[in-house]
């Protein structure tokens, strides 16, 4: 199989790993973003703010770390596959309880 | 080296074959990364049920869920945050140069994230131990008011309890393939053993991505 990956192997020195260590720098970027973020008041929107960044360093992580970007479309499926679970997870259990308590 | 020229080397006995049911080892690669990728649905839900109940409590009961997250130990959590991405990134490496001629620098690669992961558990011990003295506990010893916060503080006793010991079994794996390097170099560098050990770490470390801000970072803009 040939794709970005094999042709980064036949880079020199540091340029292969270039994706990891980008990907790196982004996720320490990231992680100062969100300890920033949560001491400004934004009420309800530090949460809103924290979980876009933790999602955006999942991507990272999945995408490059994970190397779902050089992979066979079964494995992309099979990650889709988890999250969408938990989607329904999540979806219907808010649903539930914001009907439940959201009179409060 | 491409997969091709990878298995097209003269292999050494321990690895001339594929395992059993593989016809070839480019299946048997494949086959590896989709069972750990299933498994690691299934982990997703396993904390998901836990993010679930976190986020139903949180919704109910937010003013006490703040008032008691505030008093997390926010250095410490963001430095463990800091070792285990930059964990990550070693086992990324590691991955990436398995199939290098000389698997040394893959193998020192994957020596410093197991480092790392052992950093993550000590600050964690240690972190631990802060809360207990704080008397940030759930139950007996308490030195929260009774009533919803400490329900937050069981979540986040029973969820990083649960992520560390995520992370133990992970270092146990990472350890196995660093022995499996020594040991039968030429069949790692064919099968996907060190990439499917990176997934379980690589996940491990995302669900700390979550817990991070959901256990730390509340309530700290007041």
């Amino acid at each position: 199989m040939s794709g970005p990956g094999e042709k980064r192997q036949e880079a020199r020195g540091l340029r292969r790993f270039r994706p990891q260590l980008l990907a790196w720098l982004a996720l320490v970027a990231l992680l100062g973003a969100t300890w920033g973020f949560a001491y400004l008041p934004l009420g309800a929107g530090n949460l809103v703010v924290a979980l876009a960044i933790s999602t955006a360093k999942l991507l990272l992580v999945a995408v490059i770390f994970m190397e779902l970007r050089e992979s066979a479309a079964l494995l992309r499926l099979g990650a889709a596959a988890g999250f969408v679970f938990l989607a329904i997870l999540l979806v219907l259990t808010f649903a539930d309880v914001a009907v439940r308590y959201g009179g409060n | 080296m491409s997969s091709a020229t990878r298995d097209a080397a003269a292999p050494p006995p321990e690895a001339a074959q594929p395992d059993e049911p593989y016809a070839a080892f480019d299946r048997q690669r494949l086959a590896q990364s989709f069972a750990m990728w299933i498994f690691l649905a299934t982990e997703v839900l396993f904390f998901g049920g836990l993010f679930a109940g976190y986020a139903v409590y949180r919704f109910a009961y937010t003013a006490e869920f703040t008032e008691a997250a505030r008093q997390t130990e926010v250095h410490l959590g963001t430095l463990n945050t800091l070792i285990l991405l930059t964990s990550s990134l070693f086992v990324a490496l590691a991955v990436e140069t398995v199939g290098q001629p000389s698997q040394r620098f893959c193998r020192w690669m994957l020596g410093i994230a197991i480092a790392l992961g052992v950093a993550f558990l000590a600050v964690k011990g240690y972190e631990y131990r802060v809360d207990i003295v704080k008397g940030l506990v759930p139950g007996a010893g308490s030195e929260l008011a009774p009533g919803p916060g400490r329900i937050f503080i069981a979540f986040y006793w029973v969820m990083t309890g649960l992520h560390a010991l995520h992370v133990t079994i992970g270092l146990g794996a990472l350890a196995v393939m660093l022995r499996r390097l020594i040991r039968r170099p030429e069949a790692m560098r064919r099968k996907a053993d060190l990439q499917v050990a990176g997934l379980y770490w690589h996940f491990v470390d995302a669900v700390w991505i979550f817990l991070y801000p959901l256990l730390y970072l509340v309530g700290r803009a007041q």
